[in-house]
């Protein structure tokens, strides 16, 4: 897709390039995706140089193999399991979120998506000790509530260098932004959206991120709940999980999460747990 | 830094289609790729007008320039920050210490709260109770602000306004009395408590939508607006709505706006919304919750149902940030929203409850001092 440049390699010359943007050549998939002897006769360039060209366009652009084993040993010395502070739900996740995947947390209002990105927060500084970006969009985190979930909460703390240990990207909530403008007569919010998508997934990966994302939900006609913003996003979540209230016996209302997507548990599994027992457990 | 700006792709930045679509088919996808291209070859390589390759090249690297230097509405704030600021805001007593301790204080700012409720339940009572509480002086613990009251139904009775204000004023000139307070009481009456409400009438949600967008101007002539109410949010777009999906789309960016509002100018935004039947396949029965649908319920970050119970009405904190939720008994007297003190009495207006609800309402703001 990139526009074919000057000093791609020694036969790429002004002139080479000249013609070939009269002959509305101009891109490196025009180029590569055109027969290189059509080209050679239509542009008059030496067929030889055509090939040459067409080599290093090639090399530069196409992915290059990693062996599963160097994959593997990457994996073992890199991975980071990040534990969200709620263990019904790290069991339900094999562990916790997973560095360098996307997860996404889908429930109605006040299912409690917000205080499950609160509590991921308030653990990952903690426990863990390391940073978190907490993208809010829609105005609903809070300071006060993130206290209630941090023991022995200390004003004095304040680290230097905040980037440097960042280890999970919050992001609540994407649909909040989406809304206005998704539907209707506006086809960019598409490509937005999957651009958002795009540097989520490669966010998480470059930086080893745990990447939470919070969406909401709509029901289909059959009156079944899914997450909302459609199949194009159905695809940048690793995980999905979908949050519901529920009664428990004792009359107080608990969450109930459901795994919808999971690359490494069965699916669907669910796990109840008690957002306020969360927070007395904390303290303590 | 710079290598994460050049690596943004030119589909994100406001460009008309039309000319995004042009660079897009020449190979210009990322910033990096218009680096040190003029706007006169541009127009020759894209096959657009001088005029749009300039534009294109001053919006690209305008908006370089602004974000390098970190922009103010894109930078992070620490959670301790964050912390330190929302302990630093003042929160607006609803005159119901019941209902205060379970808003964790009274009705916050920088947040959307939404209540909704069955007609006649005491929606706009609670509204205007909180348009007069919000010019409580901050010696009392208030926020000292003013209010912006949008009205789409036309149920703002001024007498009613009065009513409450009066009780208001009353109620804060004994307090200053008996804390002793240099405070100036004079001049705190119900005329300064009315002349402190900004008021809007909106017919219908174009005007609506017009109002809510022209408000930012007004809020930066009035920097003492504290709370932005509207009663009701659901009226203007329960009906003439053809197009549900144009509906979902100007609410959710209504919400927007209004966090936005709430968040760049630290004031509290309350929406009141009707309630609806809901018919759920499979159960029998109705169930009664909010109207506008499901999308509109992420909107509001702290929702309020308000609803009657053995003739009683009962305030169900139903969603908070911060706040468990809980289910508290209020009342309605002549004064405005107070505590429910004793059982027996539950009728409107009636002597002895105005008396009841006076001791109440002593506690309400003092509590609210001690927080100070």
């Amino acid at each position: 897709m990139a526009a074919l440049r000057l000093g791609v390699c020694k036969a790429m010359t002004e002139g080479v390039l000249s013609s070939l943007q009269t002959a509305r050549i101009r891109t490196v998939t025009d180029f590569v995706s055109k027969n290189p002897e059509e080209i050679a006769q239509i542009c008059s360039i030496p067929y030889k140089d055509v090939l040459s060209i067409r080599r290093v366009l090639l090399a530069q652009y196409s992915a290059f193999p990693v062996l599963a084993s160097q994959l593997y040993t990457n994996a073992l010395s890199n991975l980071a399991i990040i534990c969200t502070g709620i263990s019904e739900l790290d069991q339900l996740l094999d562990g916790g979120l997973y560095g360098g995947e996307v997860c996404e947390l889908a429930g109605e209002t006040a299912a409690g998506k917000t205080q499950v990105c609160l509590r991921c927060a308030a653990t990952v500084a903690c426990v863990h000790a390391q940073n978190v970006v907490y993208i809010d969009t829609c105005g609903s985190s809070s300071a006060e509530r993130l206290v209630d979930f941090i023991p022995g909460f200390d004003h004095s703390e304040q680290t230097s260098g905040f980037y440097r240990s960042v280890k999970m990207l919050i992001l609540d909530n994407v649909a909040a932004v989406f809304y206005p403008v998704l539907g209707g007569q506006q086809m960019d919010s598409v490509a937005l959206l999957e651009q958002i998508g795009q540097r989520l997934k490669q966010l998480a990966m470059d930086f080893c991120l745990a990447v939470l994302v919070t969406n909401n939900v709509t029901s289909g006609l059959d009156g079944e709940r899914r997450p909302s913003l459609g199949r194009l996003w159905a695809h940048v979540p690793h995980t999905r999980i979908i949050l519901e209230r529920t009664l428990a016996q004792s009359e107080q209302t608990c969450r109930q999460a459901t795994l919808v997507k999971s690359v490494r548990m069965k699916t669907p599994a669910s796990a109840t747990f008690n957002l306020a027992v969360c927070e007395q457990e904390a303290p303590g | 830094m710079s290598a994460g700006l050049s690596q943004r792709e030119l589909i994100t930045f406001p460009l008309s289609p039309a000319v995004r679509a042009k660079l897009t088919t020449a190979g210009f996808l990322t910033v990096a790729d218009l680096h040190n291209v003029k706007p006169s070859e541009l127009s020759k390589e894209v096959g657009i007008s001088l005029q749009e390759a300039l534009e294109v090249v001053k919006i690209v690297t305008g908006e370089k320039r602004t974000t390098a230097a970190a922009g103010s509405t894109h930078s992070s704030v620490s959670a301790l920050h964050l912390l330190e600021h929302e302990q630093s805001l003042p929160s607006i007593v609803t005159f119901c210490a019941q209902l205060d301790e379970a808003l964790g204080g009274g009705v916050a700012l920088r947040k959307v709260t939404e209540i909704c409720g069955a007609p006649g339940v005491g929606k706009t009572q609670m509204c205007i109770q909180l348009a007069v509480d919000v010019s409580i002086p901050e010696e009392l613990g208030g926020a000292g602000g003013e209010a912006v009251y949008i009205d789409t139904e036309g149920s703002f009775i001024i007498e009613r306004v009065v009513d409450v204000a009066t009780a208001t004023a009353d109620h804060c000139r004994r307090m200053a009395a008996q804390l002793d307070n240099s405070l100036d009481v004079d001049s705190y009456n119900f005329e300064s408590i009315l002349s402190g409400i900004h008021y809007f009438r909106c017919h219908d949600y174009i005007e609506l939508l017009a109002t809510l967008h022209t408000l930012t101007n007004f809020i930066q002539q009035h920097p003492k607006v504290k709370l932005v109410v509207v009663d009701s949010i659901a009226f203007p777009f329960r009906h003439n709505f053809d197009d549900l999906s144009l509906r979902t789309r100007l609410l959710t960016s209504m919400a927007q706006n209004c966090i936005k509002l709430a968040t760049d100018f630290s004031l509290a935004v309350v929406l009141t919304n009707q309630m609806t039947t809901r018919f759920t396949p499979g159960l029998s029965g109705t169930q009664l919750m909010p109207a506008l649908g499901e999308s509109w319920g992420h909107a509001c970050t702290v929702r309020l149902v308000l609803y009657w119970q053995d003739g009683q009405r009962h305030a169900m904190l139903y969603k908070s940030p911060s706040r468990r939720e809980t289910t508290v008994l209020y009342q309605i007297t002549t004064g405005g929203v107070r505590d429910v003190v004793a059982k027996a009495p539950t009728s409107r207006h009636s002597d002895s409850v105005e008396q009841d609800s006076d001791g109440s309402q002593e506690s309400a703001p003092c509590k609210k001092q001690k927080l100070a």
